[in-house]
């Protein structure tokens, strides 16, 4: 394979491989290219980077008084 | 030995002999922790806080309702987010008949065209930390305006951990479509918050490395 089959290959498994659901042999590939290519890591990296600020964007706290409006609806019920 | 020991320290709970009041302890000793989660994917379905209240409120009534049918020990979390998303299904969906998803299909079909390649768009590693800089209140704008879909499956996955297999469920999908729609849900979400970065000059456009 070429470079830039290569990295076809890794990039279309990048998802997967941070998902944890790639199969072990594809990992080793993946991984193995990951260690030698800058490009495939920079976007593994900023695939990592955007799971975190997914995460941290959206993390709420629901407003005080729903707990307690679920609750009285939950003793009416 | 004592034959009057203690009861239920093994949690063998009797379903059919449980009264109303017990049951209802139980749902609000097992299922109002998840709350701040469900209100939080609520948030992101409805893209409104009022109507984010009430729909958690609608689904843990609901869940309430058919707490009987659920199995103990098994997920618990799951149950109730598919719950949710039914329950969001049923009360929003079915009045609007949205355009939303059609407009959606068409802009991942570009993006997807220039996705497998590292050279040509995407932030380089170094830039990665301008996506750290990024204010929470952008990304949740990001997100809002994923379609629905999309939008769901990120969530699930990113905000909440679930498996592949508990997102189709809760979706009720094949384990495909979850992950297609997690694939392109994450990259139109990335392809926004990198112009985003842009924009807000927290990195050099078009910066040959």
């Amino acid at each position: 394979m070429s470079d830039s089959e290569d990295c076809r290959y890794t990039l279309e498994r990048i998802f997967a491989f941070h998902d944890g659901v790639l199969p072990q042999a594809e990992v080793d590939e993946v991984g193995a290219h990951l260690m030698g290519c800058e490009g495939c890591l920079d976007a593994y990296e900023v695939e990592r980077v955007m799971r975190a600020v997914i995460k941290r964007g959206c993390n709420v706290e629901a407003p005080a008084s729903l707990r307690e409006k679920v609750r009285a609806s939950l003793a009416t019920a | 030995m004592d034959e009057t020991a203690p009861s239920g320290n093994d949690e063998q709970l009797d379903l059919a002999e449980e009264t109303a009041l017990e049951r209802r302890i139980r749902f609000e000793r097992e299922a109002l922790v998840y709350l701040n989660r469900l209100y939080g994917m609520a948030l992101r379905l409805t893209r409104n806080p009022t109507d984010a209240e009430d729909l958690v409120q609608d689904a843990m009534l609901k869940a309430y309702a058919a707490f009987h049918q659920y199995q103990p020990g098994t997920n618990l979390k799951a149950w109730l987010y598919r719950i949710l998303t039914n329950t969001f299904i049923d009360k929003y969906q079915k009045a609007k008949r949205q355009p939303a998803i059609a407009q959606s299909e068409t802009i991942e079909d570009w993006q997807l065209a220039s996705a497998e390649s590292h050279t040509s768009t995407g932030l380089k590693s170094a830039e990665a930390v301008a996506l750290e800089n990024i204010p929470d209140a952008t990304i949740a704008a990001a997100m809002s305006e994923l379609g629905e879909d999309y939008r769901t499956a990120v969530y699930l996955a990113d905000v909440d951990g679930f498996s592949y297999k508990e997102i189709a469920e809760i979706m009720g999908t094949p384990i495909g479509t979850v992950m297609s729609r997690l694939n392109r849900g994450r990259r139109i979400l990335r392809d926004k918050l990198a112009d985003y970065a842009i924009e807000a000059g927290l990195v050099a456009a078009g910066g040959e490395r």
